[in-house]
């Protein structure tokens, strides 16, 4: 075996050091206030229990397919159906956005604004959360100019909160993000860049209000009159820029 | 007043308990850092830190009771911090950084903040210069001072591997050294 004395030594000093600079201060702070949003973590269900699981829910299927095509056919005899697209509402689960809700609806608090350019061909799907009744979602699923943010069904999400958001614009919870000051409107924003976020206002009462980003995209956060504003989508920094000064 | 096991705390976090898991996290935030700056860097070990509880949070439904919980949470760690370097900065990189903010704060003439921050400079391009198996085992036992199980954990290798990879990274950071030596 080969004696590192020295080496070592050195190793031991160098660490030191490094282990110095290192901060004390409590984690769980910022950890918790992320996990909280968070889905609670479920037990997973055994192999056997899911298999049937999805077998009764076949079989449901099924069944009630076909007895709906036999009452169709001898009952009303030959229909045209029509569909109108209708909301996700996966997606609003998913992302836990809430209900779908239109552009009127009394519920909502705060002046919604909408995007405004050319290059976007959807209208806007809106959300309300009556446990979060300070904020409306908006999303855009994808299209041409809008490509899907990894597997949400989403091309672009807006979240508007009634609250002052500067504090988040100056400081804010970051993993795996890059971020980039830019000016809106003449006032300051944050983007930032190629991970997941947390984004924490003021809320009208003065309580912190935590809000993980939903989707792992780029995302654009910056103060609008009384608004925060966050932008989430799979864009490069001038298209949000584009995005957010289109608002009204 | 008697300390929680983690086997409770880990059961009622996965119920959706965050204060248990706020305490989980308090425990074993120290070491989660040493483990994230070992594996990611002294730079993103902060982020990289909290990113592992995050994860580990998530992943709770999955983490069996029959295992220890602080292995566990180590080896997510040292996870998210490795993904953490390979999204962002490369670690030697960080680590001059962090050397070059060490040595300029702590000594006390010019002539020696240059040597130490030469020396430094040496051992961290010399580190740098090892395979990432070699490097993590040394960042680990001697710059982040972890326990061989502490640093198996992290590694996800038996303590043995551990003893007999040190050995194996030490001869060889001894021979870049001395190359460099003699290159200057």
């Amino acid at each position: 075996v080969t004696e590192h004395t020295d080496l070592e030594a050195r190793l031991r000093a160098y660490g030191a050091e490094l282990r110095d600079s290192l901060r004390t201060d409590d984690l769980s702070i910022r950890v918790v206030a992320a996990v909280r949003i968070s889905p609670r973590p479920r037990r997973r269900l055994s192999r056997t229990v899911r298999i049937a699981i999805v077998a009764a829910a076949i079989f449901v299927l099924l069944a009630s397919a076909s007895y709906a095509g036999y009452r169709v056919f001898f009952v009303a005899g030959p229909v045209t159906v029509h569909t109108e697209p209708s909301p996700d509402l996966a997606i609003g689960t998913r992302l836990r956005l809430g209900a779908p809700v239109h552009l009127g609806d009394p519920r909502l608090r705060i002046p919604v604004v909408t995007p405004h350019v050319g290059w976007i061909d959807s209208a806007p799907e809106v959300w309300f959360d009556e446990a979060a009744s300070d904020q409306v979602s908006l999303t855009l699923p994808p299209e041409r100019a809008l490509p899907e943010i990894g597997t949400s069904g989403v091309g672009l999400l807006i979240q508007e909160f009634d609250g002052d958001g500067r504090e988040a614009i100056r400081k804010y919870v970051t993993t795996s993000t890059r971020t980039e000051t830019v000016q809106i409107g003449g006032r300051p924003g944050v983007f930032l860049s190629g991970g997941e976020h947390t984004l924490f206002y003021l809320d009208t009462t003065g309580k912190y209000v935590v809000s993980p980003g939903r989707v792992v995209g780029n995302a654009l956060i910056f103060q609008r009159g009384q608004l925060t504003i966050r932008l989430e989508g799979q864009l490069p920094r001038d298209r949000m820029l584009e995005l957010a000064n289109s608002l009204r | 007043m008697r300390m929680t096991d983690d086997a409770t705390l880990v059961s009622r976090a996965r119920d959706g308990d965050a204060d248990s898991f706020a305490e989980l996290v308090r425990r074993y935030q120290d070491i989660a850092r040493r483990v994230a700056a070992a594996t990611g860097g002294v730079d993103i070990a902060e982020d990289a830190a909290q990113e592992g509880f995050v994860r580990a949070f998530g992943a709770l439904a999955t983490f069996r009771d029959d295992r220890a919980f602080r292995p566990w949470l180590l080896s997510i760690v040292a996870n998210a911090a490795r993904n953490h370097r390979r999204a962002h900065t490369r670690w030697d990189r960080a680590r001059l950084r962090a050397v070059e903010r060490d040595a300029s704060v702590a000594t006390a003439s010019p002539e020696e903040t240059i040597e130490a921050r030469d020396t430094r400079r040496s051992l961290a391009r010399a580190i740098d210069a090892l395979p990432r198996a070699h490097r993590e085992v040394v960042a680990c036992r001697y710059l982040m001072d972890l326990s061989e199980q502490e640093t198996a954990a992290c590694l996800g290798v038996p303590t043995g591997t551990v003893k007999s990879r040190l050995a194996r990274a030490l001869d060889r950071l001894e021979v870049i050294l001395r190359k460099e030596l003699a290159r200057d």
